[in-house]
């Protein structure tokens, strides 16, 4: 076994080519055919020569939610995935967008133009969940939810008591580490149990799945523990870790190309000392972009329960609160302690390393490269209880002149604000609070000035003491240099949140205003320009049968100007319907968005008249689904039909007519094969006078295996994935046009308990640009283990 | 003779089904973790039978442990823990009702740990003195012939009592009761003075728990448990 590993590794370990830049571009659909309960998997390709992608993330929110929550997508080789939990929507729509970091430290987005405004909307087919069918619950007995035990005791047991009556414990499922073990595990008397030989050290994953005689999931759990051998027990040293290797082979227009990624993690802990470390290497490593290798280290002491110290190396990502810290990778060190109530963390390292620009002499062009950008933040806080934290934070980034010959204005910021969280009566009542100030030089690399100087540049300086005082704290602390580009004033930055759960009412208020002036260095994608307030009710009604969501919204952006700034007003409701008889679960939903500014059609001055705004989209939305069984094969059917009209007087030609169908098809057969068919129209029309119109015909089946216990304790899974997509586009100027996109995706999962995870998939794409056809090609494959 | 082929038909149809009803029993607990010599007695006049880890227990079984030995028990309602020392001799007894076991063990001699985390249902300790009410989490109940029984509480309350009174039992109290004629005393635990399941192997548990807020950040809680 230890020669075909080497050989597996060997296969793997294929030679590097590195491939010339290229600005990223991307496939990515939105998913359709996705029943509530089920996770959302968004999916995006890249396609790029030298794709250099970092921390690609889903911002999603439901709709009329007014915050977006986020998820990191993980990387398996160009292929970046997130799933999104749909169990608790009830309003049968997501809005989602996708950012990530480019290969020069710049922040790109999908949809490419105002993604928060305007996202992707994920429609989910309303049914019932699990926890909808059943009035009974799944008790755990043994082992408890991150229990450890050692190999020799594991006992796995979990009872149903008062609902063997609504379960066929012949179709139920126990898997241990996805591998079924249902055959040997005892299900009678309404108890669960599985007493295993002996299990492998490490984090073992259960999952119980309940069936009742319709073939239909009425109730699912899933829980971890952790399984040591008695030795390690005894020496008190606990480890656990994973290794993987990566590569693919891609040929995109022709061109063919070989990338590689290998790494792992190692964590554990001894006596009161806790440790982990990471490192992963790539092919794609190169000084013309922003690292893609990876090394991080922590330590963390543990003094009590409450109080530690620690230090972090390397690679991280620190997290204070959304309007100073989220999700910015940092290399460099970050060190702190927890005593009690008082709280101090220190960072101190760099969020871009510099990448030289370019000069052309024949024409004089030159193209900036990124300066290297240094940060410093500190953050002392205080807890009281479990139920208040108050915290301060002053963070400060620089540019570096110096890293690069070639480049633009060097910039620096200074961050300075405080954060309060409280919560309540068990969580019920949650508030949140944050105010920021920011100060920032847009032309760091300038000669120093005096603060008269920086008067004859801005007379609204003059006479202001406190911006004096401003001025010579900042050059007396060094935080921000004193050139020409320094603006003393603040921009102030908060943000309010409230959210109140009683009578089956989840009430969200928040109010924020984030100028479009306001730095913040330590989240990339934080948005900007915007003040107003949304208000958001969820209420469960008719014992969970029924969800209504109430919002509402009034915000303004491009705030910097009044000529310009926006008024959006968006109201809407959604109601969904899950009966607990066996009929259609139904979602109904509507919503209005208008937009508005001051300027008139006849405004002239300065061109105004283009940047005039007045419209108004309605959205109105049906789905539902219904289960029916035929013969064994418990089928779910979803229809989903939305259709938008957007008014626009400003701009006649923007007006739009937008129709979809979506209809599913998913099929789980008494053997482990799962099919999902689904057919998506969709046509819209452009312009008052529907002079432009796009149609878009999609086919997608889907085809997921599952065969248990081949060569032992293992689980394959293979999967194919086709798409046909046909799009007719009528433009008055250039008549019909018709292009296809067709993607044929296959691959497959083997498991083993004991030697981890081998993961193969195929990608083809086919499309036709201006009647030639287009053939992209992509083979990955993947080793991973735990232990 | 038809007539007593009839009768008797009837007799041997009437046993079979009564027969499973009077004897049918469901499992109210299941036994986790086994150590040494454990044997189950299923009736009183039943020959003892070994267990093992996972072995279902019914109503009116009973645990005999002996020496340097230790057994553990969940019930299935609930998930409470019943954990008995060396020596001891228990009678697990329940009935259930809806979706809970009103559960009641009866400790004839030895030691038992109990802990109760959802309570559903009743849950009472019996010894030839008195009767313990569990109303709280945690607390260990040690009976010996002819001293009597002692009560410790760990977390929570307990309600101990007899034909000549009642007590309340606190965390880090002891009650005692000498016979099923005198009343519970409770009065302040003396450090020392509480049994510990020694025959179990100490494990240094410790578990953790990783959670990842709805912005990536994951953070890891680590607990570590003295498992006795």
């Amino acid at each position: 076994m230890n020669l075909c590993r080497s050989i597996l590794v060997f296969t793997l370990m294929i030679s590097v080519n590195i491939a010339k830049a290229n600005p990223s571009s991307f496939e990515h659909a939105v998913p359709t055919g996705i029943i509530r309960g089920e996770k959302a998997h968004i999916e995006v390709l890249s396609i790029d020569m030298n794709p250099s992608i970092h921390d690609m993330r889903v911002f999603y929110r439901e709709l009329g939610e007014g915050n977006y929550k986020q998820v990191v997508m993980k990387q398996d080789g160009f292929i970046y995935s997130a799933d999104i939990n749909t169990t608790n929507t009830t309003t049968g729509q997501i809005e989602y967008y996708i950012a990530y970091e480019g290969r020069l430290g710049k922040i790109g987005t999908l949809p490419e133009v105002n993604p928060q405004l305007n996202p992707y909307i994920l429609r989910i087919a309303p049914a019932k969940t699990p926890q909808q069918y059943a009035d009974f619950e799944i008790v755990i007995l043994s082992p408890m939810p991150d229990e450890v035990l050692t190999d020799d005791e594991v006992v796995i047991a979990a009872s149903v008591l008062g609902g063997e009556s609504q379960i066929d414990f012949t179709l139920s499922k126990l898997y241990i580490d996805e591998v079924d073990v249902s055959p040997i595990a005892d299900f009678s008397g309404g108890i669960i149990t599985y007493v295993p030989e002996r299990l492998r050290m490490g984090r073992r994953n259960i999952k119980l799945q309940l069936f009742n005689n319709a073939g239909e999931l009425i109730m699912e759990k899933e829980w971890g523990f952790r399984v040591i051998t008695r030795e390690v027990g005894v020496v008190g040293l606990n480890v656990n870790g994973s290794f993987f290797l990566d590569d693919r082979y891609q040929n995109i227009a022709e061109s063919e190309d070989n990338f590689f990624r290998g790494g792992g993690h190692i964590s554990g802990n001894l006596h009161n000392l806790d440790f982990y470390s990471r490192v992963q290497i790539s092919s794609e490593e190169t000084d013309e972009q922003q690292a893609v290798n990876r090394f991080t280290g922590e330590l963390q002491y543990n003094i009590t329960d409450r109080s530690n110290i620690y230090l972090h190396g390397g690679d991280y990502i620190p997290y204070y609160n959304p309007l100073v810290f989220q999700d910015k990778r940092i290399r460099g060190l970050q060190a702190g302690f927890a005593l009690g109530f008082f709280t101090l963390d220190y960072i101190l390292g760099q969020t871009y390393r510099g990448v030289e620009g370019s000069f052309n002499f024949s024409d004089t062009l030159q193209t900036n490269g990124t300066y290297s950008e240094d940060i410093m933040a500190i953050r002392p806080g205080f807890r009281f209880g479990d139920n208040v934290r108050w915290n301060l934070n002053l963070v400060n980034s620089k540019q570096d002149e110096h890293s690069i010959e070639y480049g633009g204005n060097v910039k620096e910021a200074l961050i300075v604000g405080t954060d309060l969280s409280m919560n309540f009566d068990n969580r019920r009542i949650l508030f949140e609070a944050s105010i920021q100030a920011s100060i920032k030089n847009s032309d760091a690399g300038g000669p120093e000035v005096d603060f008269q100087d920086l008067v004859e540049i801005d007379s609204s300086l003059a006479d202001n003491s406190l911006a004096e005082q401003a001025f010579d704290l900042l050059k007396s602390t060094d935080f921000l240099s004193t050139t020409g580009g320094l603006n003393v004033h603040p921009s102030l930055a908060m943000q309010f949140d409230l959210q109140l759960r009683y009578l089956n009412n989840n009430l969200k208020l928040t109010y924020l205003n984030i100028p479009s002036e306001f730095e913040s260095p330590g989240n990339p994608y934080l948005l900007k320009d915007i003040s107003g307030f949304y208000l958001t009710d969820n209420i469960r009604l008719l014992r969970n049968q029924m969800f209504l969501n109430l919002f509402f919204k009034n915000y303004t952006n491009n705030l910097a100007d009044d000529t310009y700034s926006t008024k959006n007003l968006e109201y809407g409701t959604t109601l969904s319907y899950f009966p607990f008889r066996n009929l259609p679960s139904l979602t109904l939903g509507y919503m209005k968005h208008t937009r508005d500014n001051a300027i008139s059609g006849q405004d002239t001055a300065q061109y105004n008249y283009l940047y005039m705004e007045d419209n108004a989209t309605q959205r109105f939305s049906v789905a539902s689904s219904y289960n029916l069984r035929i013969k064994k094969i418990s089928n779910t059917l979803s229809v989903n039909f939305s259709k938008y009209i957007r008014d626009d007087v400003a701009n006649p030609e923007g007006q739009s007519d937008f129709n979809s169908l979506t209809v599913s098809l998913r099929s789980r057969f008494p053997f482990p094969l799962t099919t999902t068919l689904s057919y998506s129209q969709s046509g819209t029309a452009y312009g008052d006078t529907s002079e432009t119109t796009t149609d878009i015909d999609k086919w997608n089946f889907r085809l997921d295996y599952r065969l248990s216990n081949l060569f032992g304790r293992d689980v394959l899974r293979p999967f194919i994935n086709l798409s046909f997509q046909d799009i007719q586009s009528e433009f008055t100027s250039t008549g019909l046009t018709s292009t296809t996109r067709n993607n044929y995706s296959c691959g497959l999962a083997y498991q083993t308990s004991s030697y981890g995870i081998f993961t193969l998939r195929f990608d083809q794409i086919n499309y036709t640009v201006a009647d030639e056809e287009v053939t992209n090609r992509i083979i990955n494959a993947r080793y991973e283990i735990h232990f | 003779m038809r007539t007593i082929k009839t009768i008797s038909a009837f007799i041997i149809i009437g046993a079979l089904t009564i027969g499973p009803i009077v004897h049918s029993a469901e499992t109210l607990a299941i036994i986790l973790k086994v150590k040494g010599s454990v044997s189950v007695y299923k009736t009183n006049t039943s020959s003892p039978e070994n267990v093992k880890r996972g072995y279902r227990l019914e109503e009116g079984y009973k645990l005999v442990t002996g020496d340097k030995s230790f057994v553990a028990l969940r019930f299935i309602d609930d998930a409470s823990l019943v954990r008995i020392g060396a020596n001891s001799t228990c009678t697990i007894q329940g009935k259930k009702e809806n979706n809970q076991i009103f559960k009641n063990i009866m400790v004839e001699a030895g030691t038992i740990f109990t802990r109760i985390t959802n309570q559903k249902g009743q849950f009472q300790v019996a010894t030839p003195t008195s009767v313990a009410s569990v109303k709280g989490t945690e607390f260990i109940t040690d009976h010996q012939e002819p001293q009597g029984t002692y009560y410790y509480g760990e977390e929570g309350v307990l309600e101990i009592s007899n034909d000549a009174g009642t007590a309340t039992l606190n965390a880090g109290e002891t009650a005692y009761v000498a016979s099923e004629n005198t009343a519970p005393v409770v009065r302040k635990t003396i450090e020392g003075e509480k049994p510990t399941l020694e025959d179990i192997d100490e494990i240094e548990d410790e578990f953790e728990f990783e959670f990842e807020n709805e912005n990536g950040q994951k953070k890891t809680l680590k607990f570590k448990v003295i498992k006795k």
